[in-house]
């Protein structure tokens, strides 16, 4: 009985010893959190939104920023998180072509994550990114239905809604996403708005930029350079079509 | 159309053809079958005869229904999210609320008026179904009519026209059940359930209901294209959609000619046979399955630009 107990009054002291240097270890995470507070903070717990200027004079439609999401993402065939539209119009030797890529709008206020009945989409408030919860998610296709933009889609092998999240678990780690860092012809700008001084803000204040479905009020995080080019000779096409 | 230019990537239509239409068509048909009983019981002469056959309808349609929108899910096992969890923004989050509730009022209704035969006690406790019943007219609705990029859906009319048409199809199938009556009678326990069932009576007094019914869809439905045309190029674009497009067929073969003029025509000009109201009843149910599939898969059609 000795012998079994010396062990046990041991493992007394030491969980006491354990949970005293615990309560050490809160009590001053505690006392410094208000100082950590104070430095400017560089970690994706602050409030930011995140933006993306895609400057339609420079894309040349090759298609490396859909390719590099497919690979960044593991997106399966027939379905896309980013793509590039073409556009073509006039008649030989008349010609126009022109491209506008697509991807999520990470809208302000989306329709998307209103709808959602188990609120698997959701706006992540640190980054402003539209994100989906996979684990919640029930596949029930009602938000691809409510995005005016159609950037969503059901992955046809997990069988949960999908879309751009601007590679969240890249840009967390204070990287670019890939369709930016792919882009050969610098077309794509990422950043934060909440940043002045950053590219994308610098752009929206420099530039004439238009944002897809404006009239859908949805308030879009991703701005275009040239967009009123570019619908025009899709109205141009309409027109001579009908 | 701008958006088919702009869309060269495939485009795909999201719901399933058949099971979310089916879902709507159940839910709607479950409340108004449930309504008709609850009026019959009040005195409302038309109805009287389809207490029993009214409650049965709508027990036997909710039962049903949940199969089609559990095969909708990509994740039919994760179903309990929906009561885990509840958006309050989201009409599909009230949909499970009042469904469950409408379930379980319906359920206590059946056996007050089935098996405790307390006709009285009954009444009261159909009343609390009913806010329920009109709920899945609402939500059933509300779950198209509050997707503002898609003009076929955008529509306050969209709740009450899937109202009517519910009633539409809940009137068609007590008639298909009156004409059936003596196949349905031979059920064992069949008398015992079906006690008031007066049949020919309450099958004529229906056939007038169903003939208003089909009149009141049709005004409603030409109000709808009347508000269509006159809005914005994607909603004209909807219009030759249905009018001419890859809808028409749906739209006016099936739904206006089979499932409303057809019907229409058999209950005004023919004469009262039972196989005349059982063909009108037929067409009636797929008129209104055919709406259903315009309106929901209709909506998806077109690409959003």
């Amino acid at each position: 009985m000795t012998t079994k107990n010396v062990p046990a009054c041991d493992d007394v002291d030491l969980a006491k010893r354990n949970l005293f240097r615990g309560i050490g270890v809160v009590a001053g995470a505690a006392a410094i959190a208000p100082a950590k507070a104070a430095v400017p903070n560089t970690t994706p717990t602050t409030s930011r939104r995140y933006a993306m200027v895609i400057d339609l004079e420079k894309c040349y439609g090759c298609h490396a920023c859909a390719v590099a999401c497919k690979a960044q993402n593991e997106v399966p065939l027939g379905v896309f998180r980013s793509w590039v539209k073409s556009v073509e119009s006039g008649r030989y030797p008349d010609v126009e072509l022109r491209f506008l890529p697509r991807l999520c709008n990470q809208c302000t206020d989306p329709p998307c994550v209103r709808v959602c009945p188990v609120e698997a989409s959701f706006v992540d408030a640190a980054t402003g990114i539209v994100r989906i919860d996979q684990d919640t998610c029930i596949g029930c296709e009602y938000c691809i239905t409510a995005c005016p933009y159609e950037a969503r889609f059901l992955h046809p092998e997990k069988k949960v809604t999908e879309k751009c999240d601007f590679c969240y678990a890249k840009v967390i780690q204070g990287e670019l996403p890939a369709c930016v860092e792919a882009c050969p012809a610098r077309a794509r700008t990422f950043g934060d708005l909440t940043d002045e001084r950053s590219e994308v803000s610098q752009l929206l204040n420099t530039r004439v930029v238009r944002t897809l479905g404006e009239e859908h009020g949805t308030g879009p995080n991703v701005f275009y350079v040239g967009l009123d080019e570019v619908l025009e000779t899709v109205k141009v096409r309409v027109k001579k079509e009908k | 159309m701008n958006a088919l230019v702009l869309y060269n990537v495939p485009h795909d239509i999201p719901f399933h053809p058949i099971f979310m239409t089916m879902w709507f068509f159940l839910l709607s048909m479950s409340a108004a079958s449930f309504l008709v009983s609850f009026m019959g019981l009040h005195g409302v002469k038309k109805f009287d005869g389809h207490v029993e056959t009214g409650l049965l309808a709508a027990v036997g349609l909710i039962a049903i229904a949940p199969f089609f929108i559990l095969m909708q899910l990509g994740q039919p096992l994760r179903a309990y999210q929906l009561v885990l969890n509840f958006n309050i923004t989201s009409p599909l989050s009230w949909g499970v609320l009042i469904l469950l509730c409408y379930a379980a009022t319906l359920l206590a209704f059946g056996w007050q008026l089935l098996f405790r035969r307390d006709r009285e006690r009954s009444k009261r406790v159909g009343l609390a179904v009913v806010p329920f019943a009109i709920g899945l007219f609402l939500y059933s609705g509300s779950v198209l009519m509050v997707i503002e990029s898609r003009p076929l859906w955008h529509s306050s009319l969209i709740p009450v026209l899937f109202a009517a048409s519910g009633f539409v199809s809940a009137v068609a199938f007590l008639l298909l059940l009156d004409a059936f009556g003596d196949l349905l009678r031979s059920i064992p326990g069949a008398t015992w359930v079906l006690g008031s069932w007066k049949e020919s009576g309450s099958a004529s007094s229906l056939r007038g209901v169903l003939v208003q019914d089909i009149a009141l869809d049709l005004v409603l439905i030409a109000i709808f294209i009347v508000a269509l045309v006159t809005g914005s190029q994607t909603a004209q674009d909807t219009v030759a959609l249905l009018l001419r497009g890859e809808m028409s067929g749906m739209f006016l073969g099936v739904q206006l000619l089979l499932g409303a003029a057809i019907p229409l025509g058999l209950l005004v000009f023919f004469e009262r046979s039972r196989a005349v109201i059982a063909t009108a009843a037929v067409a009636a149910l797929v008129g209104i399955y055919a709406m259903r599939y315009v309106f929901v898969i209709g909506g998806l059609v077109l690409p959003l630009s």
